[in-house]
């Protein structure tokens, strides 16, 4: 079955809950999970996507498509929303308080149970992360186009450390010498080549939103 | 036989903020409520969407505006999120497979 969704005009954990048209099951945006109506608990694929600037978007992906605007459209219509540090979603959870501001931003990856928040100061341009996710050796990166990603650093049995290496978006590992795209996540070169790493998904949050719905998350800064 | 569905998600933002609700509880999932602000559909997803490229699309865009950016089956497409502000939900399809863009 194919689901088309609406915007239910539902909040829960102070975030977006989809509606679809087929059934009328209610749906966490964030989760991609259902929680009520006749497809509860059914669990949405969840594919990777980064937010950046459109500048640095479309001068790394110069062949992008846009959506087409209907019509212009010149600023956020919730800016205020956005820049005030106190507004924090429209009620009152138990976020937590104690480990950083409400309106951080972080850069969230789930694997199984486990959690992570990466924080945006932690994640410059080029930097090469290298955290644990679960059991599972985890790159976290900000290619040239903004964007961060994350990979599983392994190839087979192989954990792989990456370095910086000459060019955009590129980097070298340790364990074989093989040159890394990091936008594909794909060996380019060397005895990897054409080895793909499996990519995960990391979604941008507000601090007060990620750790509502991962309040056992870890936290890397 | 359920048709796997892809799903882009994003930030939690609580973007609904800009509207005072008078809330309703419609139930309480995982142990939080799930409160009702606005009637369905209010904010209009977008399941018809179209796609603008180069010259058309630059003129569209601030250079600082933030996107969400993907590339999936080898083809890049960004969103505007000050355009999805006013939608929060795509019902799109990349290479014959339905995703939905959320914001």
């Amino acid at each position: 079955m194919t689901l088309t969704f609406i915007v239910s005009g539902k909040l829960w954990r102070n975030a977006m809950v989809m509606q679809d048209e087929e059934t009328e099951s209610l749906w966490s945006h964030l989760t991609g999970r259902a929680l009520d109506g006749t497809l509860a608990e059914h669990q949405l694929e969840l594919v990777p996507s980064v937010q950046t600037t459109w500048a640095a978007w479309v001068a790394e992906h110069p062949d992008t498509k846009l959506l087409r605007k209907e019509e212009a459209v010149t600023g956020s219509r919730y800016a205020a929303y956005f820049s005030d540090p106190e507004r924090m979603g429209l009620f009152r959870t138990d976020w937590l308080q104690e480990r950083m501001p409400g309106k951080a931003r972080v850069h969230g990856i789930t694997r199984g149970p486990h959690a992570v928040a990466v924080t945006d100061e932690r994640l410059v341009h080029g930097t090469l992360l290298h955290i644990t996710v679960g059991d599972d050796p985890v790159l976290v990166t900000r290619t040239a186009d903004g964007g961060i990603r994350a990979y599983v650093a392994r190839a087979g049995d192989t954990v792989l450390h990456f370095e910086p290496a000459a060019g955009s978006n590129t980097a070298t590992d340790a364990a074989t010498g093989s040159t890394w795209d990091l936008v594909l996540g794909v060996a380019r070169s060397g005895p990897l080549e054409g080895t793909a790493l499996e990519e995960l998904v990391v979604q941008t949050a507000f601090w007060f939103a990620w750790s509502v719905f991962y309040p056992n998350t870890q936290v890397v800064d | 036989m359920m048709r796997r569905v892809l799903l882009l998600v994003l930030l939690a933002t609580g973007v609904a903020a800009a509207q005072r609700p008078e809330p309703k509880v419609h139930g309480t999932f995982d142990g939080d409520e799930m409160y009702t602000v606005l009637p369905p559909d209010a904010i209009p997803a977008i399941s018809d969407p179209q796609f603008v490229t180069g010259e058309e699309a630059a003129a569209q865009m601030a250079a600082d505006e933030p996107v969400l950016g993907i590339v999936h089956e080898g083809q890049a497409r960004a969103y505007s999120l000050w355009h999805l502000d006013a939608h929060e939900i795509v019902n799109d399809s990349i290479a014959g497979a339905p995703l939905a863009v959320t914001w």
